[in-house]
């Protein structure tokens, strides 16, 4: 395309639209899911299960909830909000059956183990809330980026509301448990929680049989369990197929507010991937119409090449090569404004869907950056392999007078 | 060997109209012709450029139409060279790159520089190897696609009108060198012109008239062949 530089520049500012399209819809909406999954955990479960003689006497819901007792005789968190139950439990293993119901994408339990009343340690009394941290999305979800997410030994989490801090120490029942990190602010009773791995409760409970005033509970028992279901699943079927399953326990429903992000996550990725394939058709068109044109022009010169030796492969991959060279270039641009548009992109999504947005590390960005590229490339190579086509199959001698 | 041409409506033009022609080693072969009596036509086919509607085009023994596109292009780059009546340099390369540019099919050869220089010499444009097409004179221009042809030792140079619009000075020297080249490395020359004054330095003269070939002596031919109506 030499001697043709407004042709060359169309074929470089289409493929880089169609590029920094692709990978700004590619990168946002990894950081809208990723965002948007790290908000949906911090919104909570769909469903919860408490033991039968849960005294049904709140308002409830995912967010914002009305719930505000917290206390001594507390027995669950759910959506950031704390639910007072009598003293009874349910048995563990009814976590394995709900997670094998179609539809239920995570169920985890969690055990009210008691309240830490000590002033010397805690300005408050504060509850101690045992969850299993390999399937807990509810309380570790609330953990900072920085912050380790596994729970493991005899380490605690603790609410913001606390007043403790990282590296403490806690003495609880005999338990020594060591503060690894502080869950940031909720505004819900999650802040005044000390949040211990189950493992820890269940084998204090163990060493300390005959003393059931400091751990009511027998290992294996829990308070309820917390369950959240597959995306585009509904919560309320789902607790009807529960419910046959625990005749001596109640399901409790969330709002569906939560769902719509998701929803709306996806849909956001669906349009800017329809946008960058209607594009990518227009633009194959373009460079199809562009280098056809080119083609023709220089029938002569593909015609003397012929004449001189050149294979037909030589002269279509020629083509294809300069083709490609001009969209690599029109690629790489289209990545830097492909960057613009993912950083004022970040800005209105964020304020638009109310969600946080977290970009993928700059490691995390090669897979997209190599993608892009390759669609960039890939769509100039394929508009140009029918004019490499024709060019290659011309007649040298027809190419030559014609080219005249 | 025929080449037809369909015009549409029926209308087939006859370019070369079944040519049985042998070239022998060594021949130095000049076709005359007028305008549109299909020597350019006859040209490219023996040089494989064109596949002829009818007949076979034999090099070495060979049918060059029933070859691969790989060994017909190693034929047209290794044995044939070209010179052709038009403008044929590419306009954005200097002369140095001009010449050498046949060296990269089908075997891409390097170091080719001092090749060039010297067949610049023969041609004698050493002076000229950085210039550009638009910087030399038509006569130039022949001189340099001259050179081209040869930079891979052909055996077959085929030139068309080699001296077309080239003064009476510069075509003296233009048939002096391929004479020059006829007694060098390039064994068989075939050359299409309508003058009937070189003729006499082909060992064997053709004359083309609508598609048709005939043989003739150079001293045998007037200024009244010439005359006719174009068929092309």
């Amino acid at each position: 395309m030499r001697g043709t530089p407004v042709r060359t520049a169309t074929v470089v500012i289409a493929v880089a639209v169609v590029v920094s399209l692709l990978f700004s819809t590619n990168v946002l909406t990894t950081a809208l899911e990723h965002g948007a999954e790290i908000e949906n955990a911090r919104l909570g479960a769909d469903l919860v299960i408490l033991p039968p003689s849960f005294s049904w006497a709140y308002s409830y819901g995912r967010v914002n909830s009305s719930v505000s007792v917290v206390g001594p005789t507390t027995g669950i968190i759910w959506n950031g909000s704390s639910y007072n139950i009598e003293l009874t439990y349910l048995p563990g293993d009814i976590v394995g059956t709900i997670t094998t119901l179609t539809g239920v994408k995570d169920a985890s339990p969690q055990l009210y183990a008691g309240t830490l009343n000590d002033s010397k340690q805690a300005s408050k009394p504060l509850n101690m809330i045992a969850i299993d941290p390999a399937t807990d999305f509810t309380v570790l979800s609330w953990l900072g980026p920085q912050q380790n997410s596994k729970l493991e030994g005899d380490q605690a989490v603790a609410g913001a509301g606390t007043g403790l801090v990282e590296g403490q120490e806690l003495r609880w029942n005999g338990l020594t448990l060591r503060v690894v990190g502080i869950l940031e602010p909720t505004s819900t009773s999650l802040d005044e929680g000390i949040f211990l791995p189950l493992g820890v409760a269940y084998r204090a409970s163990q060493a300390a049989l005959g003393t059931p005033d400091q751990f009511p509970f027998k290992p294996g028992q829990i308070t309820g369990v917390l369950v959240r279901v597959e995306p585009g699943t509904s919560p309320p079927v789902i607790a009807q197929e529960i419910r046959p399953y625990l005749s001596a326990a109640k399901v409790l429903e969330a709002s569906p507010l939560a769902r719509t992000v998701g929803v709306e996550t996806s849909g956001v990725a669906y349009y800017g991937l329809v946008v960058a394939g209607v594009m990518a058709v227009a633009v194959i068109v373009l460079i199809a119409s562009v280098f056809s044109m080119t083609v023709n022009e220089r029938r002569r010169q593909l015609g003397l090449f012929r004449s001189l030796g050149a294979t037909r492969l030589f002269i279509f991959s020629s083509i294809l090569e300069e083709v490609g060279a001009v969209a690599l270039v029109g690629g790489i641009i289209g990545l830097g404004v492909g960057q613009l548009v993912v950083y004022f992109g970040e800005l209105y999504l964020s304020a638009a869907f109310e969600v946080t947005l977290l970009l993928p590390p700059t490691v995390d960005l090669v897979p997209f950056i190599i993608q892009s590229l390759i669609f960039g490339v890939g769509i100039g190579a394929l508009a140009s392999t029918y004019p490499a086509f024709v060019a290659s199959v011309m007649d040298p001698y027809e190419a030559i007078r014609r080219g005249e | 060997m025929s080449k037809y041409y369909k015009l549409g409506a029926g209308t087939i033009v006859k370019a070369v109209d079944k040519v049985s022609l042998e070239i022998a080693d060594g021949e130095f072969v000049i076709m005359v012709g007028r305008s549109g009596s299909g020597k350019t036509t006859l040209l490219s086919l023996i040089g494989g450029l064109t596949k002829p509607t009818s007949g076979t085009i034999m090099i070495d023994g060979k049918d060059l139409w029933s070859l691969d596109d790989r060994e017909q292009s190693r034929i047209r780059a290794e044995k044939i060279g070209f010179i052709f009546q038009i403008p044929s340099l590419i306009t954005t390369m200097n002369v140095m790159d001009n010449v050498r540019l046949p060296t990269m099919f089908p075997n891409h050869r390097e170091n080719v520089g001092r090749e060039v220089v010297q067949l610049l010499e023969l041609v004698g444009l050493s002076d000229k190897v950085g210039a550009h097409p638009s910087q030399l004179s038509v006569g130039q221009q022949k001189r340099v696609a001259m050179a081209r042809a040869l930079i891979n030792h052909p055996e077959i140079l085929l030139a068309d009108e080699p001296t077309s619009d080239l003064d009476k000075a510069t075509e003296g020297e233009m048939m002096s060198l391929l004479r020059k080249i006829h007694h060098g490395s390039v064994r068989t020359i075939v050359m299409v012109t309508h003058n009937l004054d070189l003729a006499k330095f082909g060992t064997k003269v053709y004359r083309m008239t609508n598609g048709l070939i005939e043989r003739v002596e150079s001293e045998d031919l007037r200024s009244t062949d010439l005359i006719g109506e174009p068929t092309t």
